[in-house]
């Protein structure tokens, strides 16, 4: 037997089981990329090939630690990684299992404290953890499929195919929500029982995307509250435009201040006419929306939104805020 | 036979009519301007066995109570027993089109989606996964070019299986508190409407459809309970428009693109929306169609004259009697009709048409609503004053594109001093023709301050509001080369109500003003008149002609050519052709435009403004005169 510990194998098993630990911290906190990893590693200087990263990543999700969900942003596919309630309760056993010293070592090493990660639970600075676990939105989501397609058959294979998470967590999913009696599984097909039915009508009502749009918008500064919740379902440009609103929060102009052929983005609309806001938001002047001021006339202005030329009042443009925008 | 009818229904401007040319023929007017639609368009077609019923209706971006297009879309909806409905999407702006698409599945009738402008969106950088679209909503969509007649045949296959009707099961989602208020109201509706759409539009305070609820308190009741929504019907707007959006780019790819064809329609713009330029391209651009229909009109109107005169009538031997005469004059009549109306109507809108189809006409628009409000009437209203000056028959049911009753009559009312294209052959022809073109220039200027003055009055008397600017949000559609067959169809269905209605009219004055001769009516008629004779300081022998005035405008040149001849600059002075030309073109042109009036605004409206015009008309040219006077008298 050799006496010497195997020095290569010992700092690989470290690295190795503090990387994971990163991770899983990370991801638990936000949904997190691949990039969003590798860079908050260069802030202690510590460089993370993709080569390495990545793998880790695949193996955490493929035993149920980690979440994927794609996005896709301008047309590229972005993957983002979610720490599961699994996960959770690896990290919550890490925690009680380490010893002081360990803690304090981690403490550093992350940047906050690891004594008291509320884990599932609210952390400190703002940064309220949405109510759900990303398992809850898939177990959810089926819910939502099943009452969606009340006409069909639902096997697992069409799940797969409408919910973007991996085969097995979805398997984990399913018998949740066998467990939790809302559903059944007949000849490979999922029926909904009886409770099931009662829950999916609350979940359509309750998870319409629009729903959450909404609170944003009224409230923009809590906008990353549920953004894990936004990037479950809204997927490229509109959130990040959500996004950019968040950060431009507070210095939008109304458009009658605005330059011409400056491009923005419309943060607010306020207006007291009635019917004049249902025709301006059908015609595209919408929270959200791209706005380019064309031409000035004397008492008014043609902007450019929604790929069309409308003309718009120097009173209505006062009532339109707006913020730089310039094309990413 | 299975019977269909079909709404077809879209934002301005997103080609229904040109959708139902292509699938009926010919019938409708396509044009580039936003707002060509004003009343629903029916056509009527076989399909394989299947007799199919359109009805085209006018551009709306959202079903709401605001515009009279989109009232008359509303009606189209929900009073005429309709299988369905042709949604017309614009593939370059697809959010907003979505918007509407969601009102009317709110309204639970089976959507058939019809995409165009893919080309023009794909130019754009924007490509769009119309199938995924399709799958989405659980409504059909078809990608259309109606230009090239692509689509169309899959579009009738659409139709046809309309019937097996798939139900609509997309329903747009709403915010938890506004679920619960919709419940609330549902269960407060009546009738046959769609408790889900009554519910919404109440939210959104359509007062329309407070006719359907049981007990009105509920949404009140409901709205107490919606504290998170002081602006409930903001919020649905905002909501359903979100999800358009978020289903619009779900099933978009942009690619990048350069902007180098778009910078050339911007340079243009940029000259014709300049705040000098604009206004002064757009007076310029209206100074050519007089001088083209001044110049051109005037030398088919002569070669049409002397074609007249030189071939037709001096080969013509109607024969003595009553019935001879008759004839002569009913043919003089008709000649007046063809060789003086007819070049400068047709010529008007043609040219009209070609600047409208080009999307020349909406910048003018933009440009005449900074002058056209000093009369509290947004720039739009330009398209009716300018349709007017061809023939206020068509000018009259363009004011629908206006959005309120007032303010439609309002515009109607000012045709009084917008002379038409026989009230400008009376300036030209006989003002200009025998009192020179200085004395015409005279009567053009007077008409300017008459209309000035009688806006004014009308306004104050109709408590015309002065509303923002731009209140209605024009939207300025790209430039197209207009289709030389589109502006003939779309001239000739404009000036239709002129040769079927104007020209018999003129044929039957003719007869009858030769019958009143003969019979040596004519001179007992004069004599009430002295009065006004006196006021207006003309002779006794313009009476006729002035009275036949009232019936159509073409016949007071052709009576006074009847009884004064070749005369008239021996007979009338200067001051007194001035006269009774201002006293022949001021007030509401004619009997026919009268009815025109009586059927869009009913008979008291129609009486009154006749007769108010026609007095102002009397007032002003008495007055005018007394001043011009002073002005010849000093240059004579």
């Amino acid at each position: 037997m050799n006496k010497n510990i195997d020095l290569k194998n010992f700092t690989q098993q470290l690295e190795r089981g503090l990387f994971c630990l990163y991770i899983l911290w990370k991801a638990n906190e936000q949904a997190v990329s691949g990039i969003d990893l590798s860079e908050l590693e260069h802030d202690h200087d510590h460089e993370v090939s993709a080569g390495r990263l990545y793998p880790k990543l695949h193996d955490l999700t493929e035993k149920g630690y980690l979440v994927m969900d794609e996005v896709n942003e301008h047309g590229k596919i972005h993957k983002y990684y979610k720490t599961t309630e699994e996960g959770r309760e690896l990290l919550k056993k890490v925690r009680d299992e380490l010893g002081e010293p360990m803690k304090d070592f981690l403490t550093v090493w992350i940047g906050k404290p690891f004594y008291n990660i509320e884990i599932g639970g609210k952390e400190g600075k703002g940064y309220k953890k949405p109510e759900k676990s990303i398992l809850q939105i898939v177990k959810d989501d089926i819910l939502h499929i099943c009452g969606e397609y009340k006409s069909r058959k639902i096997s697992l294979k069409f799940i797969e195919s409408k919910i973007k998470a991996s085969a097995s967590f979805i398997s984990r999913a399913i018998k949740q929500l066998e467990d939790d009696g809302l559903i059944k599984l007949q000849k490979g097909f999922v029926v909904l029982t009886e409770n099931g039915r009662g829950k999916v009508k609350y979940i359509i009502r309750k998870y319409s995307i629009l729903e959450d749009y909404f609170k944003e918008r009224r409230d923009n500064k809590n906008l990353y509250k549920e953004v894990d919740f936004l990037e479950h379902y809204i997927s490229g440009e509109a959130l990040n435009n959500i996004k950019k609103l968040s950060t431009f929060d507070g210095t939008s102009t109304p458009l009658e201040e605005f330059g011409l052929n400056r491009k923005g983005l419309i943060t607010d609309i306020e207006f007291s006419v009635g019917g004049l806001f249902e025709r301006m938001v059908s015609m595209g002047i919408f929270p959200g929306e791209k706005i380019r001021i064309m031409h000035k006339t004397p008492d008014g202005f043609v902007v450019y939104v929604s790929n069309k030329k409308i003309a718009i009042g120097k009173d209505i443009a006062k009532g339109v805020k707006v913020v730089e925008h310039a094309e990413s | 036979m299975q019977n269909l009818k079909i709404l077809l229904i879209g934002q301005p401007n997103v080609g229904k009519s040109s959708l139902l040319n292509s699938l009926v023929g010919p019938k409708v007017i396509v044009s580039n301007y936003p707002g060509t639609t004003v009343e629903v368009i029916r056509a009527k077609k076989i399909f394989d066995g299947t007799k199919i019923e359109f009805e085209d209706t006018p551009g709306i971006y959202s079903i709401s109570d605001r515009s009279e297009e989109e009232k008359v879309t509303e009606r189209a909806l929900f009073e005429s027993d309709i299988d369905g409905a042709i949604v017309i999407a614009d593939a370059v702006s697809l959010e907003r089109s979505l918007y509407l698409v969601f009102q009317v599945l709110e309204a639970k009738i089976p959507v058939i989606i019809a995409l165009n402008f893919i080309e023009s969106a794909e130019k754009k950088g924007i490509i769009i996964d119309y199938k995924k679209l399709s799958r989405l909503l659980r409504v059909p969509v078809i990608p259309i070019n109606p230009l090239k007649k692509t689509g169309i045949k899959e579009l009738i296959d659409a139709f046809l299986k309309l019937k097996e009707a798939r139900r609509v099961t997309f329903t747009v989602k709403y915010d938890d508190d506004i679920e619960r208020a919709i419940e609330e109201i549902s269960s407060q509706v009546n009738g046959r409407l769609p408790k889900r759409f009554v519910s919404l539009r109440t939210l959104e305070e359509d007062e329309d459809y407070y006719g359907y609820l049981k007990d009105k308190n509920v949404i009140e009741k409901a709205k107490k309970n919606l504290k998170e929504h002081p602006k409930v019907a903001w919020d649905i707007s905002i909501n359903r428009y979100g999800t358009a959006a978020f289903i619009a780019e779900k099933i978009t790819q942009l690619v990048h693109i350069d902007e180098e064809s778009k910078s050339l329609e911007d340079k243009v713009d940029r000259i014709l929306l300049h705040r000098v330029w604009g206004p002064v391209l757009t007076v310029i651009a209206f100074a050519i169609i007089f001088g083209i229909l001044l110049y051109l009109g005037g030398w088919i109107e002569e070669t049409l004259m002397g074609f007249v005169e030189g071939t037709i009538l001096p080969n013509l031997d109607p024969g003595g009697g009553f019935f001879g005469m008759a004839l002569k004059a009913g043919l003089t009549g008709l000649m007046a009709g063809v060789s003086i109306a007819l070049p400068y109507v047709f010529l008007f809108y043609v040219i009209f048409t070609l600047i409208e189809d080009s999307g020349l006409l909406s910048r003018f628009v933009i440009n005449a609503e900074r002058f056209l409000r000093k009369l509290s009437l947004p720039g739009k209203a330009i398209i009716p004053l300018a349709l007017g000056l061809g023939c206020t028959v068509p000018g009259a049911s363009a004011t629908r594109i206006l959005s309120s009753e007032k303010e439609r009559f309002y515009t109607a009312s000012l045709f009084t001093a917008v002379p038409c294209s026989s009230r400008l052959a009376i300036i030209m022809g006989i003002v200009g023709h025998f009192g020179g073109k200085l004395l015409a220039v005279y009567v053009l200027a007077s008409l300017v301050v008459a209309f000035l003055i009688f806006g004014y009055i009308m306004k104050k008397v109709m408590r015309i509001e002065k509303k923002p600017i731009f209140h209605e949000l024009p939207e300025l559609p790209t430039y197209r080369a207009p289709s030389i067959k589109n502006i003939i169809t779309k001239s000739w269905i404009r000036m239709k109500s002129f040769v079927y209605v104007v020209i018999p009219f003129l044929i039957i004055g003719g007869i009858v003003y030769s019958g009143l001769d003969v019979l040596g009516i004519t001179k007992v008629v004069v004599k009430p008149f002295s009065l006004i004779t006196w006021w207006l300081g003309l002779p006794d022998v313009v009476v006729v002609p002035w009275l036949f005035s009232y019936l159509q405008k073409d016949l007071s040149s052709v009576m006074l050519f009847s009884v004064l001849g070749s005369r008239i600059a021996e007979v009338l002075t200067p001051i007194q052709i001035y006269t009774f030309g201002m006293a022949t073109t001021l007030g509401i042109p004619c009997m026919i435009a009268t009815g025109m009036i009586w059927k869009e605004f009913g008979a008291k409206k129609a009486i009154f403004l006749t007769l108010v015009s026609a007095a102002y008309g009397l007032l002003f040219a008495g007055v005018a005169f007394r001043i011009v006077s002073i002005f010849l008298n000093r240059s004579i």
